[in-house]
């Protein structure tokens, strides 16, 4: 419904009659109606009663009881102008209303037609009920217990006929000529005027005597039959549109008056019947709950709800445009019950319905708040009425952070506290107990209803399946602790919390640490036991190249054995054959050799010559025979020998040595001395050339098989008196030839040939029983010779191969020709 | 070798020469690819050397300190009893690197061994080595010119080889740095020479070894043949 023109002010006592007229409010009652009430939405309609001949009797009985409720004092301003006819229902309201407090109404239209949004039907008959409607009965006012006089049916602008193209609503249907059966008064038969100006939707049937098509909610809304409006104005029968009420209906909100129910804007139209009927701000007085829907009530929320009159129906105060039975339906104007506490305590809702949305303050229909009057503010915490869940929505923010796993805010948390007064059974069935509020958690069983005087409002009996759907109490069902979730610090999801928490998710679905095992390439691996075999068996590891093929290894296998079968047939075989294989001629010792040869040789008998024994049993076979010529020579010369060793196991290949040195059958004396090991290896030589001795040494033979050590006896005899002779091995007979160059080793025997000619040369010093024959001497240098002419042959052979072939070069990459 | 059981000499040194034989047979393996035996024959070295090494040094040790110790005593030598004592200690300290958290007691003992060997180490290296030797070269006259050039080119040239900071490529030490890597060169083929010598050397005396093993497996075997009535 959409606000039309302005209506005028309730002070003015003409009423403007369009469309419906209901009965207008006593004197000093401010009206219900006007624009505010017209510009109401309207609701949505319910289906509308099916269409049912009236019986004229019928009709007009109820409508004699309804004009019969009505004051008489209805102000004029529910008269109907001149001119206007009065719907014969809103003239009949203005009879003595049946019920107390009632008053009549004159019924013109079908409201429950029009609020269904059904267009109504051909005027139905009156309906059979000889009794009111309750919705009837309801909109008498509390301050209009007064015997129902027959009042006189003025209608109010908004219950005259509507006037043309005036729907604002879809749910208001347009207006029928015909005014409905049962809205016809049971008194005189409306004149041809009358009825020509009836609206069609003021001539629809009367709410349908079975009860069970129309909706309860407009069946107990419905007035009584008895419930006139004293000033019922007549219905302007030319009007046929949606009355101005409806359609003037302005959405404007409620103010919020504690003391006061939703008051509707003051309008000059509205009738007499109905301004009667609505309670005034201050006159109003507990009174029994409306009974106004729960969803009505939970929609808004209650005010401090005033003292309704005991009549069920409070009609709101004039102040608002909206009728005020459509009033009485809101929350805020529910009356209390009679026997219930003042109206300042709302009674807390029950569940909401299933699927029921709890609408914020805000979002309550404006047809609703003006009927209701004064709305709350958005934010009006400090209202006591105010539902429990209302408060949560408007004050209190979210408990838990958005992303928490906690249950969002439950409309249905707390209970509705509905508002005081008079409330239709149904509604009062519907509302929860103070008990069985949500806040004592899930609801089990069926909860306790409260004192019918907690509230105003019996909490109706709900069915498990819908008290389980309740809201649940904080306390008891406490939402779950959520630990707040590290927030990201980089990336777009900076800030954001618990954002693509893989790890946890990981860790939760696996309950265990996360295991890599990445892939590792074949390549990988077999370079990786290579590696581990190289370490494993030390430098004799086999190394293979890579990517070498099979044939390849075998290849190389099959030289390697070559090679091998060759030296060693070089090499046994001088060997196996002896002397007789001369193959070489006896060699001529070195100048180094000679040298030392005179050395020894010039040696007094009882010098002091120190030998260092510097091999181990592993260069024996080798350097015994050098250091056998030497201690041959030695001893033949006889000298003190003390035999030293800088390794831990000279001394015992020493001492083999020594103890074989001279055959059994000789009778040559030896004066040799094992002094043992000496460690410290370099300080031990320096030590040894520097301690005090009874007797100087003379000489000092380095018998050497690695370079380290001749150069320790080197280095530390630089300087010294004595004369430093060396018999090394041939592998270091390259680093003592400067040694020997620069006269800082006086003698050098290098190797088995230079041991050999040695022998040979001191043939001629030794007696006779030790001389060897030379050919025997000679057996190691055949060997030795054969085994140097396989080894050129094949390093030769080898090159030349790997020189065509282009393997085992860097450039070749074991590339195979052929 | 066995207190009161007379063995002949002869049959030790039979004992020990069938050992020895089996031994480098294990050695031998090698080539055809046994590797256990040779690893056996390894480990049996190895084992048996730092055996030897350890009753060397505890007898170096009682012959040297503490025989000392008590002749030194008996003849009341403090002074050498102070030495000995300090040596005692030393070599007490250097236990201590057995235990990860006491071995820095032991640093003690590394410290003066190190200090004291590098010391006599560098002295005879610089006295004995490097002096000498460049005196030597430097006064080389040798038998003839040439000889004498050669020696004096490969010796500059092969301490040139060892020169990796020349690798300038601009500017007018790029001249500088080709000299150096011409130089370079000729040294190391003079290296090559040197390498090549000694690894003559190194197969000759490899080749003895393998000589003197065989000379020791031919009467053994020749003694097993006669033994088996085979000549």
């Amino acid at each position: 419904m959409t606000a039309a023109s302005p209506e005028p002010k309730p002070s003015e006592t003409h009423v403007v009659k369009k469309g419906l007229s209901l009965p207008t409010k006593p004197s000093g009652e401010s009206p219900a109606t006007g624009p505010a009430a017209r510009a109401r939405p309207t609701p949505p309609a319910p289906t509308p009663p099916p269409a049912q001949p009236a019986t004229p009797g019928e009709a007009d009985d109820w409508l004699s009881r309804l004009r019969g409720a009505l004051p008489a004092e209805q102000p004029a301003e529910a008269q109907p102008p001149a001119g206007e006819s009065v719907p014969d229902w809103l003239r009949d309201l203005e009879g003595e209303p049946s019920v107390p407090g009632a008053q009549a109404v004159t019924p013109v239209f079908d409201l429950a037609a029009r609020l269904g949004g059904v267009e109504p039907s051909e005027p139905a008959p009156t309906p059979a009920e000889p009794e009111v409607p309750d919705w009837v009965a309801r909109l008498g006012t509390p301050a209009t217990t007064k015997p129902s006089a027959p009042i006189e049916p003025q209608v109010p602008d908004w219950l005259k006929p509507p006037a043309p193209a005036k729907l604002s609503a879809p749910a208001i249907p347009p207006v029928e000529p015909e005014a409905p059966d049962w809205l016809k008064p049971p008194s005189p038969a409306p004149t041809p005027a009358m009825e020509a100006e009836v609206p069609d939707w003021l001539k629809q049937p009367p709410p349908a005597p079975s009860e069970a098509e129309a909706p309860d909610w407009l069946s107990r809304l419905a007035p009584t039959p008895a419930i006139t409006e004293p000033s019922a104005p007549a219905v302007s029968p030319a009007e046929s549109e949606v009355p101005d009420w409806l359609t003037q209906l302005p959405s404007v909100p409620m103010a919020a008056t504690p003391s006061a129910p939703a008051v509707l804007p003051v309008e000059s139209e509205v009738p007499d019947w109905l301004s009667q009927l609505a309670p005034t701000p201050a006159a109003e007085e507990p009174s029994a709950p409306v009974e106004s829907p729960d969803w009505l009530e939970r929609l808004t929320p209650p005010t401090a709800i005033p003292s309704v009159p005991s009549e069920p129906e409070a009609v709101p105060s004039i102040e608002s445009e909206a009728p005020d039975w459509l009033a009485q339906l809101s929350p805020l104007t529910v009356a209390p019950e009679p026997e219930v506490a003042p109206v300042a305590e709302p009674v807390e809702p029950g569940p909401a319905l299933i699927g029921e949305q709890i609408p914020e303050p805000e979002e309550t229909p404006a047809w609703l708040a003006d009927m209701g009057g004064a709305q709350p503010a958005p934010s009006a915490p400090v209202l006591t009425e105010m539902p429990d869940w209302l408060k949560e929505l408007e004050t209190k923010p979210s408990p838990v952070q958005p992303e928490s796993k906690a249950e969002p805010p439950s409309p249905f948390a707390e209970p509705v506290v509905l508002p005081t007064g008079e409330t239709p059974a149904w509604l009062q069935e519907l509302a929860p107990t103070e008990a069985a509020a949500p806040a004592a958690g899930v609801l089990a069983g069926a909860p306790m209803p409260p004192a019918p005087g907690e509230g105003g409002l019996v909490a109706a009996q709900l069915p498990s399946w819908l008290q389980g759907l309740g809201p649940k109490e904080p306390s008891a069902v406490a939402p779950p602790k959520v630990e707040e979730e590290p927030a990201e610090t980089e990336g777009i999801l900076a800030g954001v919390r618990g954002a693509l928490p893989v790890a946890q998710i990981a860790l939760q679905m696996s309950g265990v640490g996360i295991s890599v095992s990445p892939e590792i390439p074949a390549g990988d691996l077999s370079r990786a036991g290579a590696l581990q075999e190289l370490l494993a068996r030390g430098m004799t590891a086999v190394v293979r190249r890579e990517g070498e093929s099979r044939a390849g290894r075998m290849e190389g296998k099959v030289w390697r054995w070559i090679v091998l079968l060759l030296i060693a047939v070089a090499v046994v075989t001088p060997l196996v054959l002896g002397p007789d294989l001369s193959l070489v001629s006896a060699p001529s010792l070195s100048p180094m050799g000679n040298a030392m040869y005179d050395s020894i040789q010039k040696l007094a008998p009882g010098a002091q010559v120190l030998v260092a024994f510097d091999y181990d049993a592993t260069q024996a076979p080798e350097m015994d025979v050098v250091a056998r010529a030497v201690m041959r020579h030695l001893i033949a010369r006889q000298a003190h020998i003390e035999v030293v060793s800088l390794y831990p196991t000279g001394p015992a290949v020493a001492q083999v040595m020594i103890n074989n040195i001279l055959p059994t059958t000789s009778t040559v004396k030896m004066d040799v001395t094992n002094r043992s090991y000496l460690p410290g290896q370099t300080t031990a030589v320096a030590t040894l050339v520097t301690e005090a001795r009874s007797k100087p040494l003379d000489m000092v033979i380095e018998l050497a098989a690695t370079p380290d050590s001749l150069r320790w006896w080197v280095e530390q005899m630089a300087g010294r008196p004595e004369t430093l002779l060396a018999g090394v091995s041939a592998s270091v007979e390259p680093v003592a030839q400067p040694y020997a160059a620069n006269s800082q080793l006086k003698g050098l025997l290098a190797g088995v040939p230079g041991a050999v000619a040695y022998q040979l040369k001191l043939r001629g010093v030794l007696p006779q029983t030790e001389q060897q024959n030379p050919s025997d001497l000679l057996v190691p240098l055949n060997s030795i010779a054969v085994a140097n002419v396989a080894l050129v042959f094949v390093m030769i052979f080898g090159g030349v191969i790997q020189l065509l072939s282009g393997r085992g070069s860097p450039s070749g990459d074991g590339r195979r020709r052929g | 070798m066995i207190p009161g059981v007379p063995i002949p000499a002869a049959t030790v040194n039979l004992i020990g020469t069938v050992i020895a034989a089996v031994l480098t047979l294990c050695v031998f393996s090698y080539l055809l690819g046994i590797r256990a035996l040779y690893r056996l024959a390894l480990h049996i070295l190895i084992g048996a050397g730092v055996a030897y090494a350890v009753i060397v040094a505890l007898s170096t040790l009682y012959s040297r300190v503490w025989l000392r110790w008590i002749d030194a005593s008996a003849r009341g030598d403090m002074g050498l009893m102070g030495y000995l004592a300090f040596g005692v200690l030393l070599g007490v300290l250097l236990l201590f690197k057995i235990s990860r958290r006491a071995s820095g007691l032991g640093n003690i003992s590394t410290g003066y061994l190190v200090g004291v060997g590098l010391g006599v180490a560098a002295g005879g290296a610089l006295t004995g080595t490097l002096v000498t030797q460049s005196i030597a070269t430097a006064t080389f006259t040798g038998t003839s010119p040439a000889a004498f050039f050669i020696g004096l080119l490969g010796t500059l040239t092969v301490l040139i080889s060892f020169t990796f900071t020349a690798t300038w490529r601009r500017g007018p030490l790029k001249a500088v740095a080709q000299l150096v890597q011409g130089l370079s060169a000729a040294g190391r083929f003079f290296l090559y020479i040197a390498l090549g010598t000694t690894f003559a050397g190194v197969y000759v005396a490899s080749v003895s070894v393998l000589i003197g093993r065989v000379q020791f497996f031919i009467p053994l075997v020749a003694s097993v043949l006669k033994y088996l009535g085979i000549e």
